[in-house]
């Protein structure tokens, strides 16, 4: 008796009960659909199946064939099985209650039973089955297995062998969601044990996860193990503040210090994943050397502790005579994307009601006024979401290693690759994505617009209407209508791809391969690194992208990402310049001129941060009064004349909004027992010494402002924020649907639209790509050290930042680290060849500002001409490099005498074998 | 006998075939012992690919497969599948479609395929090609067992005639738009990759564990490199050819009626002429023993019988009437619930005399089976080690009685299709039954009358 289900449902009969699925649902995935818990160890939703625990086993009965007796129930494992009409589900049936009594019994002859010792216990769930469906008796005689305890895996995962029950959920996580096939297990049966190949350390990003996919406590975090007691925790839902991803985390805190940090499901955000950064690096929250009273520079040029309302005072006074003096233009305001939403607002507010100053902006280094240059466009600066990825057709990544830069949103997009989206990476150097891409364009340093121009003009010889797949294949939509392109073959003014490939370096075979690609593709989705959007050319860069989005029939798929935790959230915060005010980079440029007389940083570390460390010390130097809000007494903060101490976002409750403008919730985790105030409280006091009161005193207070008065947030105003957040955007662009009614926007060629300093260089030195801006928007860009080839000397300098540098956020976490990578110059081998560098030894890389030593690295990542350094890693910084005022980076490497090296320092050791411990 | 606790096998009437032809050629070892068997020119001087011939120039693959069909060969490898059913599945799902030929012989009692893949590789070589053409494959895979070194070698040899003489290449036998290519691997040492899903892990390159099913390997998603698979043992291939040659009708009429033909036994334990004997499907365990392999050593009586090599469940040797051959022994009442089949495997049967000690014998084949193990599904990895370790126990002396129990309840949990593949099965076939027919011997081990005991008082427990 099958009740009539719609097409492609099932119904099927779990435990005497009708259930309706969809076809090819997993029968264990049906039952819980029906509120029936089979319990599983190897079986997860999000990993491939292994049904190798076999204690889901049901007894399942078929239909027979019309007109056959009815066979007898079988047992089958129910997270293999798929569902079928008919098909008669027992859950409790006595043979698989006897099965499953019998997989414990198994499971647990050889484990340690160490419950008590173990960091699992109370989580387990080999522990709640155990309970729930093993036998009563232990019924074994035998010698227990011996096997590695306490074996590193990396300086981050410790296994325990004895308690291994083999499921297979980290080696299969590990090959199949990053990708990165670490792990496996050796040797055979009885003696299996997971091992790494080659025994050398994991080097995964992402390998905390297996540590919560553990069914056991067999895999265990270095920096939780044996601290606490599930019991003993305090939870705080929250979010990370690594990066803008945004992953939903949960920060367990036992005595008000953080213990660790697991992920929170948000399918929209980060599923169930996280990254090591954001799992391991919280020990700053707690560490010793956070900054615990206001400072304030003393007479004899020390920082000395001070009052509040010492502090607030003295910064008031200060502030308040500097505008007076020198007009408000004088102050330069700096910070917001490392802090909430309710900390940017409340500083926006405060340099805009308090300072009046039109010069604020979150985005270190920046060169340009617009914070998001698709504004111009009527677009958000994302216009996608993170979830969209899934159904695209074609990835383009455009000057980003997002495995550095976004690393969750990156399993992201390689799961939307596995399901057969092609990938395109567009890079001046070799990154992780690399490995997936159907298509790579290695382009020259700083020419992206050149590629961009080439995909266009190859898209305008050849319309994406020649390139649709005839529609009856597939049999899903319509062929895309032809567009008229004309308009855009006038934006381009004759550009040719033979141009653009000259321009850029990259055939031009491969720019119309890339965009018959594109062209093909449903859905297309475009992500530029977050460092295009503060180079000088990144209007250009901008139409360049939304006319190819229109090309492909939606602008929207233009996507910028962001940097910091908040910087979107800053952003619409409004923390960017006004009307004639200056961006982050000018504003430093200015204060060393000493035209900026008061500098307000609110967690901007500027020195390890603006392109240009010499020209930012002579700012903090220059600078009558620089004013700053910090966790730490960081080397920008030495110069500073009052430091305010401020609470981390771990600390806090409030609101942050990611990359695609997910506007989520997080709640304080810890309290910050010492005189550390919220951000937007000090901004909060400091307006009201200075006779201008936000009058903020609770948090909420700012939440409830900031959605009321931001425009991006207006729909949220009053509501409550759901758990899995709510996309803010600015522009509600809707596009058309009369293709010719594509705006195209004018490409003219010539000096960035900013029109201060058209053909500099963006080296910023936090994340991003491709910031030695080779002139990229003039007609015809100077072709520095790669065309003058070998010989020439110099190489042109590409830097980003790695997702874990030794940065003061990660500092306090020594086994997080330990994966830092040692401080390396990254050469191609010719390159290297010439120069006479080796793998492994030591070289001086300078410019006329300064010079760092480095190790070398030779491979294939950077192609002839180019080397690479890493812009988090290694004292000084690669900033000391840079120079704000010249173009493209051009840098001499020489070897260093081997003392020099020794002398650099490694703070990394990533790579280490990971020893046999017991 | 004793009388045990379990299901005593009822005493069956034997379906006889028809018995030997008379007088009885063999067929597919007939080459065995002959010189230079293994060179091309002296396959095909014995009609060697004549086969192949008939089947390019007058058949259609649609043809060659009901041929195969109509001769009711079953598969050889120990699950008897109708081969011409597998073929016929897999040629109706997409290409590319591989074929990959199953000689992983790797079990204790079983090396039919070593001797005739030694005497005659070309057979093996044109009962593929006469598969590929029939279920339109253009990839042919041998994977062979790791130690036998020697057959890789022979076989590589074979295939570099075959491909001089234009038998395997872009054309076969200048037949166009047919071209066959067959690659040998090796494999590591490792029994699970008898089993097919696994072999066809290793043969990717991964670490050999069993894969689920559905889809099966004739299935898209569940062959080699994920294409639909045709996996042949050694001799259901060496069997292809003379059907083709000879018809289904003659094929059909060898042997037990329900999967006939001729059949590679290989006998050996107690007897006196341990070897390879090629007889009809359904041969009597008795004249084996007496008639081919010589009789039992020292005359002994026969205490028990693994028919198929030592998955299978052990037989008394009470009844030696039994036909050895697949249809009988996995049909009631050779079909003993909770462990199923008796089983017959590749026909590797190993005759345990009087003499023997059977508690000795399942410790040994338990210790084989738990060191094989995968270790991908639970209750093999663990199951088969702790039964290796009462075993043990019991074996020197130090069990007690309360163990038997345990043993009979571990592997009932082990048996009965709750493990992955069928080595779970396997594993305990040999011990669940052995229980069952020699409960006395094993209860004496476990009490004070054990010859263990009194050698090694100290280790009573």
């Amino acid at each position: 008796m099958i009740a009539t289900a719609p097409p492609n449902m099932v119904t099927l009969t779990i435990d005497g009960a009708e259930v309706t699925v969809p076809a090819g649902t997993l029968v264990v995935e049906a039952a819980r659909e029906a509120g029936i818990d089979v319990p599983v160890f190897c079986y997860h939703p999000k990993l491939s199946l292994a049904g190798a625990c076999r204690m889901c086993v049901c007894e399942i009965g078929m239909p027979p064939p019309p007109g056959q007796p009815a066979r007898p129930p079988a047992l089958l494992t129910s997270c293999t099985t798929r569902v079928t009409p008919g098909m008669v589900v027992n859950t409790m049936a006595s043979g698989a209650l006897k099965a499953r009594e019998s997989v414990i019994e198994f499971l647990l002859i050889n484990h340690p039973l160490d419950c008590p010792v173990c960091d699992a216990g109370g989580e387990c769930p080999l522990q709640d089955n155990s309970h729930a469906w093993g036998p009563k008796e232990s019924r074994f005689a035998e010698e227990k297995r011996l096997a590695r305890k306490g074996a590193p895996l990396s300086p981050l995962v410790v296994l325990d062998q004895e308690r291994c029950i083999v499921c297979y959920r980290c080696t299969r996580f590990m090959a199949e969601i990053p990708g990165e096939a670490e792990l496996d297990f050796f040797n055979r049966g009885y003696s299996s044990e997971l091992r790494t190949i080659n025994d050398e350390a994991m080097q995964s990003r992402f390998q905390g996860n297996i540590i919560d996919l553990c069914p056991c406590g067999a895999l265990t975090s270095e920096t939780y193990r044996f601290r606490a007691r599930p019991h003993d925790l305090d939870h705080a839902d929250s979010v990370c503040a690594q990066c803008p991803v945004g992953c939903n985390i949960v920060l367990d805190s036992r005595a008000n210090i953080m213990a660790r940090v697991r992920p929170r499901q948000n399918e929209s955000v980060n599923e169930i994943w996280l990254c090591d950064k954001g799992r391991f690096a919280h020990h700053y929250v707690s560490s010793p050397e956070r900054l615990t009273q206001p400072l304030v520079m003393g007479d004899d040029g020390e920082l000395r502790a001070a009052s509040w309302p010492e502090a607030l005072g003295t910064a008031a006074v200060r502030l308040q005579q500097i505008k007076e003096q020198y007009g408000p233009r004088a102050i330069g305001v700096i910070g917001g994307r490392n802090l909430a939403n309710e900390d940017c607002y409340a500083l926006a507010r405060f340099a805009r009601e308090a300072l009046e100053t039109p010069n604020i902006d979150h985005r270190a280094g920046a060169r340009t006024a617009a914070a998001n240059p698709l504004a111009a466009h009527g677009l958000d600066a994302f216009n996608s979401t993170y979830g969209a990825v899934e159904s695209a057709g074609a990835v383009v990544l455009l000057g980003t290693d997002v495995y550095e830069e976004m690393p969750v949103f990156w399993l992201r997009i390689r799961k939307a690759v596995m399901f057969g989206a092609k990938l395109i990476v567009a890079n001046p150097r070799a990154t992780e994505a690399d490995r997936l891409a159907l298509h790579r364009l290695r382009y020259r340093p700083g020419a992206e617009l050149s590629v961009l121009r080439g995909l266009l003009a190859a898209l305008v010889e050849s319309p994406p209407h020649e390139h649709a797949p005839p529609p009856a294949e597939g049999g899903e939509g319509a062929p895309p209508p032809p567009r008229d392109l004309s308009g855009l073959r006038q934006a381009l003014g004759g550009v040719t791809v033979e141009d653009a490939a000259r321009e850029s370096g990259v055939m031009a075979e491969t720019l119309r391969a890339v965009a018959a690609t594109l062209a093909g593709a449903k859905n297309p989705l475009i992500y530029a690194g977050a460092r295009l959007v503060i180079r000088a050319d990144a209007a250009g860069l901008a139409a360049a992208l939304v006319n190819l989005g229109g090309a492909l029939g939606d602008r929207r798929a233009v996507n910028f990402f962001t940097e910091g935790a908040n910087g979107r959230g800053a952003e619409l915060a409004g923390l960017v310049p006004d009307e004639g005010g200056l961006s982050a980079g000018e504003i430093i440029a200015q204060a060393a001129e000493g035209k900026i007389k008061a500098l307000y940083l609110a967690g901007e570390n500027v020195l390890a941060t603006h392109p240009d460390a010499e020209q930012a010390r002579r700012a903090l130097e220059n600078a009558e009064l620089v004013v700053m809000q910090e966790l730490f007494v960081t080397e920008t903060a030495r110069h500073a004349d009052i430091v305010f101490s401020a609470t981390s976002l771990p600390e806090k409750e409030g609101t942050l909004t990611n990359a695609e403008g997910r506007v989520q919730r997080m709640h304080s985790g810890v309290r910050n027992e010492a005189e550390g105030r919220p951000d937007w409280s000090i901004v909060s006091e400091l307006s009201a010494e200075m006779g201008v009161p936000l009058g903020y005193a609770a948090a909420v207070e700012v939440t409830r402002d900031l959605l009321a008065d931001l425009p991006a947030y207006a729909p949220l105003a009053g509501c409550t924020i759901p758990s899995e957040g709510v996309i803010a955007r600015e522009h509600a662009a809707e596009e058309s649907a009369e293709p010719s009614a594509v705006q195209w926007a004018p490409l003219t060629p010539g000096p960035s639209p900013t029109g201060a300093r058209p053909l500099t260089p963006s080296p910023s030195p936090t994340r991003g790509e491709g910031n030695e801006g080779a002139a990229p928007s003039a007609p015809t860009p100077p072709l520095p050290a790669w065309e003058r080839g070998p010989g020439g000397g110099g190489l042109i300098l590409v830097t980003y930042s790695e997702l874990l540098g030794d940065e003061t956020m990660v500092r306090p976490t020594t086994e997080l680290l330990m994966m830092v990578p040692e401080p390396y110059v990254e050469l191609n081998r010719s390159d290297a060849a010439r120069l006479g560098l080796k793998d492994g030894q030591f070289a001086e890389v300078s410019t006329h500002k300064g010079g760092v030593v480095h190790r070398v690295r030779v491979n294939g990542r950077c192609p002839e001409g180019v080397c690479f350094v890493p812009d988090n890693v290694g004292e000084p910084r690669v900033n000391v490099l840079l120079d704000w005022e010249s173009p493209a980076t051009v840098v001499q490497v020489r070897p260093a005498p081997e003392s020099v090296g020794v002398a650099a320092g490694v703070p990394g050791t990533a790579g280490a074998v990971a020893a046999e411990g017991r | 006998m004793a009388q045990t606790p379990g299901q005593p096998i009822q005493p069956a009437q034997p379906q006889r075939g028809p018995g030997l032809p008379v007088p009885w050629e063999p067929v597919l070892s007939a080459a065995v012992g002959r010189p230079n068997s293994r060179d091309i020119d002296d396959y095909i001087s014995r009609g060697g690919y004549d086969a192949l011939k008939k089947a390019l120039e007058t058949m259609t693959p649609q043809d060659v497969t009901k041929v195969v069909a109509d001769s009711k060969l079953v598969g050889r490898g120990g699950a008897g599948f109708p081969t011409g059913v597998k073929w016929g599945g897999t040629a109706r799902n997409p290409a590319p479609r591989y074929l990959v030929v199953n000689a992983d012989e790797s079990e204790p009692g079983t090396f039919g395929n070593r001797y005739a893949i030694d005497a005659d590789p070309h057979m093996l070589l044109d009962g593929m090609i006469i598969c590929c053409y029939a279920v339109d494959i253009q990839q042919g895979h041998i994977y062979i067992r790791g130690e036998n070194l020697h057959g890789f070698e022979v076989l590589e040899a074979a295939i570099t005639q075959a491909y001089q003489k234009g038998i395997l290449g872009p054309s076969v036998m200048g037949k166009e738009g047919f071209g066959v290519d067959i690659y040998v691997t090796r494999g590591a040492g490792a029994y699970i990759c008898g089993e097919e899903t696994a072999l066809m892990e290793s043969l990717e390159g991964r670490r050999a564990q069993p894969r689920i099913r559905p889809p099966f390997p004739i299935e898209v998603g569940g062959g080699l490199f994920g294409r639909p698979t045709v996996v042949n043992n050694v001799e259901t291939l060496m069997n292809v050819p003379h059907i083709v040659e000879r018809g289904a009708e003659w094929f059909a009429g060898i042997g037990n009626p329900a999967c006939p033909g001729p059949k590679l036994y290989t006998i050996s334990g107690s007897v006196n002429k341990p070897g390879m004997y090629e007889l009809p499907m359904g041969v009597s365990l008795r004249d084996l023993i007496y008639k081919y392999a010589g009789g039992m050593q020292r005359d002994q009586k026969v205490k028990a019988v693994s028919p198929g090599a030592l998955a299978c469940q052990i037989l008394p040797g009470d009844n030696l009437d039994i036909p050895m051959d697949t249809a009988t022994l996995t049909r009631p009442p050779y079909f003993i619930p909770p462990f199923g089949p008796v089983g017959f495997g590749a026909g590797g049967i190993v005759v345990y005399g009087e003499e023997v000690d059977m508690v000795q014998i399942i410790t040994n084949i338990a210790g084989f089976f738990a060191r094989e193990s995968c270790g991908k599904c639970v209750p093999c990895r663990e199951g088969t080690h702790w039964m290796l370790d009462m075993l043990r126990r019991i074996a020197s002396g130090a069990g007690r009685p309360k163990d038997l129990e345990v043993l009979r309840d571990v592997a009932t949990n082990i048996a009965g299709r709750k493990t992955l593949c069928a080595l779970g099965d396997f594993a305990v076939n040999p011990v669940g039954s052995g229980l069952r027919l020699f409960w006395d011997e094993f209860e004496a081990h476990v009490t004070k009358s054990s010859p263990a005991r009194l050698l090694e008082p100290a280790a009573a427990g």
